[in-house]
């Protein structure tokens, strides 16, 4: 075959290469896919069919098929990638070697495909100097020099990527396993850039990835670069043992109380009743932890029973208060997608209700679209402070706003076409300072457009002072929202809630003193505040809520719909 | 704003947040008491007669649907009291979707509901909220951005459910 020169690469058509890059990019996707049926399909072989000469052949056999199916998936892929890559190249090289023959004729000279020679027509050279025809002539050879350099790099770089991803042509892709990832392999993953964990995750082969679900459900479940299919199907593998293992752990607890209960002291003063009675209450205590850890599994599998094929666990942590993120629709399809972070005492236990809300948007949001598919989520990825005077810190607001900034940018990576069309992060109550925090520092939150509602302050003075444009940072705020104008009851209200509040009523009385800082609402905090119709704090997600309508306009980008009570001011 | 400063605004206003809750817990024992699916079946109702005052050709462009939704997501707010959204994307091959909202917004101002709101300022894309006063249904019919579809949204009131639901 002729080395490829200047004429070549004019003549070159891309096209062909494109097709031939899509055919093994979709060859690869029908092996992920296979591979993934082969493995679930022949996963509890050896349970239900455990000894045996046939069954060690059959075990063999199948181990053999699921290698050299999983040993294809990576060639496929990388051989798509690699055309598709010479590809877009070319369609680049080409176009600037065109530009530089059209720019060399239009300024008279010649050029000989054959050898490469540059001439100059007699027109062109009898109004030009020679050194500055020589200079000419050499910029023209040296860029097509150039070009065909980088033309013929790219094609020993394809050349390579195809020879070595190519099967062999006795072994095909082998029939030995890939190694199987570590813990730590997946540990060290945990806090890096959400597109270099994509590009490590799609590196394993579809085993290698099974089995790192399979094993380490609490860590896949939760790493953000992950596909949200992985990382659903981890999370509901961690519901299910999760509840089995709490399940034995109560049986557990439940036995150990019985037999003290069975077995009690008989002297009520005695120090061996004082030490059966610590160890009755420690068991007790630990049944409380396991009873709420199971209510918190409940919720969030009677959260997803209503979403059905359509709810993707994308994080799930039932300790403590519990940690969720659940979406209804798939965020790595969607073309509107938006992220929701809740306040003020949310636990894994409001799941239902919450996930009620997400899908009254999400059919909102549908209905607005004129196409393209929608996922709306619940992203309690943070413990939300509870009713004490952490409710009051900006700590449990820095940890989520840490939490949600890499979320989103993994969102971003994960997305099948590179990034959505829209994605809109909604804060409501202490969430918009979560939403606040991740916005504000480092490179900021990668949203589209950002709402607040009910917010009690978004920790700056000014809506500039945000990543955030503040022309895509909506508040909404009811106007008897206690939250959002924190002076609306005035000391009527700090009087009568101090009974309820008991000795945190001095801090309101305190409070209502002083300076609260800017509410986002106010015209002069720069952003711009979307109309709403409801009242309180709590009720700008119900059924006839104005603030629903106005978010669905949002996130679709139909700006200039949404019903405003001001703008924000144009700099 | 000094941090001590925040952090008393920000503890004072959300628990006062809660004890507003309190209070709204207290006044919604007046609420008129329905089942999730007797909700629902009234939405589905307004969407058949919507429909039917749409014409012939109207027809769903997507599946919508319903969902029931809590009032209030305040903390420990009530787990029985809840409200039922309907949302659907309607096309009328035969008809323009502005001149479509002007017919529903006359019918409807023929059957005696209250207008709430309509816009008009977009020519193209006019915005209907209308309520029915006997029921306090709330509609509102809209075109949307970049295809000749009508956003229709059909809301209940808040409803004391005879079971708890969350």
């Amino acid at each position: 075959m002729p080395e490829l020169g200047f004429a070549e690469l004019l003549a070159s058509d891309p096209g062909p290469f494109s097709t031939a890059a899509r055919a093994w990019k979709q060859l690869a996707e029908d092996l992920d896919n296979a591979a993934e049926d082969v493995i679930r399909s022949t996963r509890d072989l050896a349970e239900v069919w455990p000894e045996g000469d046939a069954a060690e052949a059959a075990e063999q056999r199948t181990a053999t098929v699921r290698n050299e199916v999983c040993n294809a998936y990576l060639p496929a892929r990388r051989i798509g990638e690699a055309l598709q890559a010479h590809a877009d190249a070319m369609y680049d090289l080409c176009g600037q070697a065109g530009d530089l023959y059209d720019e060399a004729m239009r300024s008279g000279f010649v050029i000989d495909w054959r050898t490469g020679v540059i001439s100059v027509s007699a027109a062109a050279a009898g109004y030009r100097s020679p050194d500055s025809l020589e200079r000419q002539v050499n910029e023209v050879a040296a860029s097509m020099t150039e070009l065909v350099g980088r033309a013929r790099a790219l094609d020993a770089r394809t050349t390579n990527a195809l020879v070595v991803n190519l099967p062999d042509a006795t072994v095909g892709f082998g029939a030995l396993a890939r190694v199987p990832v570590s813990r730590e392999e997946i540990l060290a993953q945990q806090g890096k850039d959400p597109k270099a964990v994509n590009d490590w995750w799609n590196d394993l082969d579809p085993q290698q990835q099974e089995a790192a679900l399979q094993q380490y459900p609490d860590l896949v479940g939760w790493l953000n670069g992950v596909p949200a299919e992985d990382r659903d199907a981890a999370n509901r593998l961690r519901l299910q043992r999760d509840g089995d293992n709490l399940q034995h752990q109560a049986d557990d607890l439940n036995r150990q109380l019985a037999d003290l209960n069975a077995h009690p002291p008989v002297n009520h003063n005695s120090p061996e009743f004082y030490a059966w009675n610590a160890q009755r209450t420690a068991l007790q205590d630990r049944l409380d932890d396991v009873h709420t850890e199971q209510q918190h599994l409940a919720k969030t599998k009677e959260a997803l029973d209503k979403l059905g094929t359509n709810g993707y666990l994308l994080g799930l942590d039932p300790t403590g208060d519990g940690k969720a993120i659940i979406s209804v629709g798939n965020p790595d399809t969607a073309k509107y997608t938006s992220v929701m972070v809740p306040g003020l005492g949310t636990t894994l236990d409001d799941a239902p209700g919450a996930i009620n809300r997400q899908l009254n948007l999400y059919r909102s949001v549908d209905s607005q679209a004129s196409g393209g598919q929608t996922a709306t989520m619940w992203w309690l990825g943070y413990d939300a402070p509870e009713f004490d005077a952490s409710v009051a810190l900006s700590e449990r607001s820095e940890q989520g706003g840490a939490a949600l900034d890499p979320f989103v940018d993994g969102l971003r990576v994960t997305h099948d076409t590179g990034t959505q069309d829209r994605l809109v992060v909604i804060g409501h109550s202490y969430g918009s300072t979560v939403v606040a925090e991740a916005d504000l520092h480092g490179n900021g939150l990668a949203a589209d457009d950002v709402i607040v509602a009910g917010s009690p302050g978004l920790h700056t003075d000014n809506a500039a002072n945000l990543h955030i444009d503040p022309h895509h940072l909506w508040v909404g705020a009811a106007p008897d929202d206690p939250v959002a104008y924190p002076g609306y009851y005035g000391d009527t209200v700090a009087v009568a809630s101090a009974p309820l509040l008991g000795p945190l009523g001095w801090v309101l009385d305190e409070a209502y003193k002083h300076d609260h800082g800017p509410e986002p609402q106010d015209p002069a905090f720069g952003a711009n505040q979307f109309h709403v119709n409801t009242h309180g704090h709590s009720d700008y997600w119900n059924a006839n809520s104005g603030s629903i309508d106005n978010q669905a306009k949002i996130i679709v980008g139909d700006y200039s719909h949404v019903k405003l009570d001001h703008k924000a001011p144009t700099p | 704003m000094t941090t001590l400063h925040r952090a008393r605004a920000v503890i004072a206003a959300l628990l006062l947040a809660t004890a507003t809750a309190a209070c709204s817990q207290q006044k919604d024992t007046t609420l008129e008491t329905r089942t999730v699916g007797e909700a629902t079946s009234t939405v589905n109702d307004y969407l058949t007669q919507t429909l039917t005052l749409i014409g012939p050709d109207a027809r769903q462009s997507k599946p919508g649907g319903t969902t029931d939704i809590p009032c209030s997501d305040a903390p420990n707010a009530p787990n029985d009291q809840f409200g039922v959204a309907g949302h659907y994307q309607i096309e009328n091959p035969t008809e323009a979707p502005k001149a479509t909202i002007a017919r529903l917004q006359q019918a409807w101002q023929n059957k005696g509901y209250t207008q709430n709101d309509y816009r008009t300022s977009d020519p193209e894309r006019p915005e209907l909220t209308v309520t029915n006063p006997a029921d306090h249904i709330k509609i509102t019919a809209e075109v949307i951005k970049d295809a000749p579809r009508i956003a229709l949204t059909i809301g209940t009131p808040c409803y004391h459910s005879p079971t708890p639901l969350y």
